[in-house]
């Protein structure tokens, strides 16, 4: 959606349930996609996109809502919501493939491993820090565009830019020592 | 820039390269699973939009609005239902709501505001003295603070409250100055009493009769109204009372809706309106075919008297088709669509579930001859224009269609829209004629009008019949299908096996659905193959490409085919051999589905885990499909997570895809259990079972 008209839309929204309507049609499938890929769970997945946008409704007719990226911002919220569902679930079951410190998007990220070629680069990015592992599933799997990134990240563009460096240059060596071992 | 800076610049570019298209095919990969319901769609939908307060005119109002909302209520009394007491809260607080706000209320933010708020609210809209108190307190909500704080503090200042002592002395008083609670309920019920004698006077006892339900001739091609024994042509937009009968020439075609009930009547259908009760609508069916699209009221009930049978509707949509047969006798067929159907005569009763259909013998006098045939739909019966016109028609109104989604034809129809809205013609409508006309003669239009007919008629393809789709129970499916009969004109005419997510139309044409089997020969009528796991819609089109368009000639019903992975195979026993510094395993080969690859997971045995992929373990190795055995170097990595270091361990080698976007294991051998040491790997003369 072209910023102008998602701003548009955003200050409409606070008198007008058609605006909020077209907000909805455009990123519900878009959010709901960004949360299954890290749950793989639709009952849950469902859930988190209705307190997404529940709290979308909530703060677009605040006054004070910041309408920079209401895209970015819908991410950000439906990130929040996974991250928590996910610490909440591990108080009481075993997330089998989720070690400490881990952050969910491992689900996300496991996907679009099992689609790379080269086993090499499969499991370097596995072997990937979660700072890194995050960018590059947001950028290349998630194909969100730069604004929302940042949103998501709550950083600028240029530290995304640095970050998306870093995250590449940390794969590239990732590779060239995984086919180091394994010649 | 040096030479390895630009060397870096070009590595990076390709990595990124690679993962936009891993991310590209993982997102096609997975675009089923990570689309929303639409059911859930829809409601999440309607419950925020329902949530939504009613439209503002601008921002500051908006904000006042939100406050309004935040404002204490008054207290909830025992005899009120919460909805009643949200209405009279609204009716009777002028100042509740943003749109009564003077200006000075709507952009006040400060205290000191509070009082031009006060003095500016015109009087007339609420001559109590609590209204005002709501006022004060409504307004300094903006920075005191959350919604419903009955018990916040209120700013200094504030109006009438001066303090939190002060406001809270006020509370109680603020209970009991609501307006309706003035009156004592006898004099409600004297005034009740009164304003139903002084109706029943001014416009006598019809007012309390119940409403009927409110029916039109929606649309109407050679329909004769049959009122008081009066016979005149039946046009789209006329009134149809209880009583009334309307027969449809074979040749015509006409739609009635009964509040929000469709009874669509095909050619020689003949139906008389017996009630028109909210909650109770009644139809005589007398002959032909209708289709009835229902919604049946809380507690009431859609009927359909065929002779001495009633076929009452627990649900959505259903067809009735009644005729005359050679013995003199009728025989009447149901068909339960859409949710269930009730079935009940003398010495009958049944329920049919959605997708049976009861065939009824009725002898010349109307009554049950033999026992009801009951059956599932045939798949011929579901695949009939008729039929398919009707679920089309249902769509194009909005209306829910259930599995009549899967008869849906996606072309585009000779009838394009659905329930035409009745136009102004010069057809005498009202002259009835000295005798009933059984068979009514159209009257020609005098001006030909674009208005369309909602006449289902044929609108795609020929019926080819119905597709048969077998499990063979090994992962792949059997399609059979009646042989085309229609000419192939040679060479560019195909059988496609189109499909599409469930509940999408599979459609070669015009949607370019995907399709599993293409350039079968006139002569094929079966295809068997693997399909992949997923919960698809499925038909059979036979498509002609020869004038370099795309015409599908003819194509099947649709079948909702859902794939689940296949069980899990065992290969058997894990072989394990050895040499100095290497340790070779072998294997049994997949023989199902296709598969990504294989992985030799692997646990430690003092961790006491089962090794398996999807459980987290890790693997020494990814061997390709079609491989059966593999020679590993100890001590350093060979392709998995982690290096064939010397210690004790289960293992065992795994068949792995993602049918449904999760690691899957289609097939694995037991757990072996194997020493690996530096030097001699010594593998465990015994294997445990599979799990």
């Amino acid at each position: 959606m072209a910023a102008d008209r998602e701003r548009t839309l955003v200050v409409r929204a606070r008198e007008d349930c058609a605006a909020f309507a077209e907000l909805y049609d455009f990123y519900l499938p878009r959010i709901y996609g960004f949360i299954y890929r890290r749950v793989q769970d639709r009952c849950v997945a469902e859930d988190l996109t209705s307190m997404t946008f529940q709290r979308a409704l909530e703060n677009v007719r605040r006054s004070d809502f910041r309408n920079d990226s209401f895209g970015g911002w819908l991410y950000r919220v439906a990130s929040n919501a996974v991250v928590d569902h996910v610490r909440r679930d591990r108080r009481y079951v075993s997330m089998g493939n989720l070690e400490d410190g881990e952050v969910p998007g491992d689900l996300a990220l496991d996907a679009m491993a099992a689609a790379l070629d080269r086993d090499q680069l499969q499991h370097a990015l596995l072997g990937l820090s979660n700072t890194h592992r995050e960018v590059l599933v947001l950028r290349f799997y998630d194909d969100l565009d730069v604004p929302e990134i940042c949103a998501v990240l709550g950083c600028s563009r240029e530290a995304l830019a640095v970050r998306l460096h870093r995250a590449l240059r940390a794969l590239r060596l990732a590779v060239a020592k995984e086919s180091a071992d394994v010649a | 820039m040096s030479p390895d800076d630009l060397n870096e610049i070009e590595q990076l570019d390709g990595l990124a390269a690679e993962l936009a298209a891993a991310g590209r095919l993982a997102r096609v990969d997975h675009a089923n699973r990570e689309l929303p319901e639409p059911a859930f769609a829809v409601s999440l939908r309607a419950r925020l939009l329902r949530d939504l307060p009613a439209p503002m005119t601008a921002d500051g109002l908006a904000q006042t609005s939100d406050t309004g909302l935040a404002a204490p209520m008054p207290p909830v009394r025992p005899l009120d239902a919460p909805e009643r007491l949200q209405d009279r809260r609204h009716a009777l607080r002028p100042f509740s709501g943003a749109s009564y706000l003077s200006p000075a209320a709507a952009t006040a933010t400060t205290p000191d505001d509070i009082e031009t708020i006060i003095a500016t609210t015109p009087t007339d809209m609420d001559p109590t003295r609590a209204g005002k108190r709501w006022a004060a307190t409504a307004a300094a909500t903006p920075w005191g603070g959350s919604p419903g704080a009955m018990d916040a503090p209120p700013p200094a200042g504030v109006g009438e409250a001066d303090g939190e002592s002060h406001i809270s002395a006020l509370k109680p008083s603020m209970r009991w100055r609501i307006p309706t609670r003035v009156l004592p309920s006898r004099w409600i019920a004297v005034g009740l009493a009164a304003s139903v004698a002084i109706a029943s006077l001014i416009y006598g006892t019809t007012i309390f009769v119940p409403a009927r339900t409110v029916a039109t001739a929606n649309q109407a091609d050679a329909a004769t109204l049959i009122r008081g024994g009066a016979s005149s042509v039946l046009s789209a937009g006329m009134q149809l009372h209880e009583g009334d009968e309307i027969r449809v020439a074979a040749a015509g075609a006409a739609t009635l809706q009964l509040g929000d009930n469709y009874v669509r009547m095909a050619g020689g259908a003949d139906v008389q309106i017996k009630s028109l009760d909210p909650n109770h609508v009644n139809v005589n069916q007398v002959t032909g075919r209708v289709y009835h699209r229902v919604t049946v009221p809380a507690g009431g009930d859609y009927q359909v008297e065929t002779a001495t049978v009633i076929w009452q509707a627990t649900g959505t949509a259903f067809d009735i088709d009644r005729h005359v047969t050679s013995g003199g006798g009728e025989q009447v067929l149901g068909l339960a669509l859409y949710d269930g159907l009730e079935v009940r005569g003398p010495e009958l009763q049944d329920s049919l579930a959605e997708g049976m259909s009861a065939t009824i013998v009725l002898s010349p006098d109307g009554m049950v001859a033999g026992s009801p045939v009951i059956g599932p739909i045939t798949a011929q019966a579901l695949a009939s224009e008729w039929l398919v016109a009707n679920a089309d028609l249902d769509a194009r109104l909005g209306l829910p269609l259930g599995r009549l989604a899967a008869l849906l034809t996606p072309e585009p129809t000779a009838t394009p829209t659905a329930e035409p809205t009745p136009t102004p013609t010069d057809e005498p409508t009202e002259a009835p004629t000295a005798e009933p006309t059984p068979v009514p003669t159209p009257v020609p239009t005098p001006v030909p009008t674009a208005r369309p007919t909602a006449k289902p008629t044929a609108t795609g393809p020929a019926s080819l019949g119905a597709l048969t789709v077998t499990n063979n129970g090994d992962g792949t499916y059997s399609f059979s299908w009646p042989k085309y009969t229609g000419s192939w004109s040679g060479g560019n005419e195909y059988y496609k096996l189109v499909h599409a997510d469930y509940p999408k139309t599979p459609n070669f044409g015009s949607s370019g659905s995907d399709y599993w089997a293409c350039n079968t020969a006139p002569d094929d009528t079966s295809w068997t193959d693997s399909i992949p796991v997923g919960n698809y819609n499925v038909r059979l089109q036979v498509v002609d490409e020869s004038g370099g368009k795309t015409v599908i000639r003819s194509q099947t019903n649709i079948v909702h085919l859902v794939v689940t992975p296949p069980p899990t195979q065992d290969l058997g026993v894990l072989g394990i051999s050895s040499t100095p510094g290497t340790v070779t395993f072998s294997w049994t080969g997949y023989s199902g589905v296709p598969f990504s690859y294989y992985k030799l997971v692997f646990e430690t045995v003092s961790s006491g885990k089962t090794p398996s992929y999807p459980d987290g373990s890790d693997y020494w190795t990814v061997p390709s499909p079609g491989t059966t055995n593999v020679a590993l170097t100890v001590g350093v990595g060979n392709g998995g997570s982690k290096p064939l270091l010397p210690g004790d361990y289960q293992v065992r080698i795994q068949a792995i895809g993602y049918p449904s976007g999760c690691a899957y294991v289609y097939g694995q051998t037991s757990v072996a259990t194997v020493h690996v040491s530096a030097a001699t790997p010594t593998p465990s003369p015994s294997s445990t079972p599979s799990s």
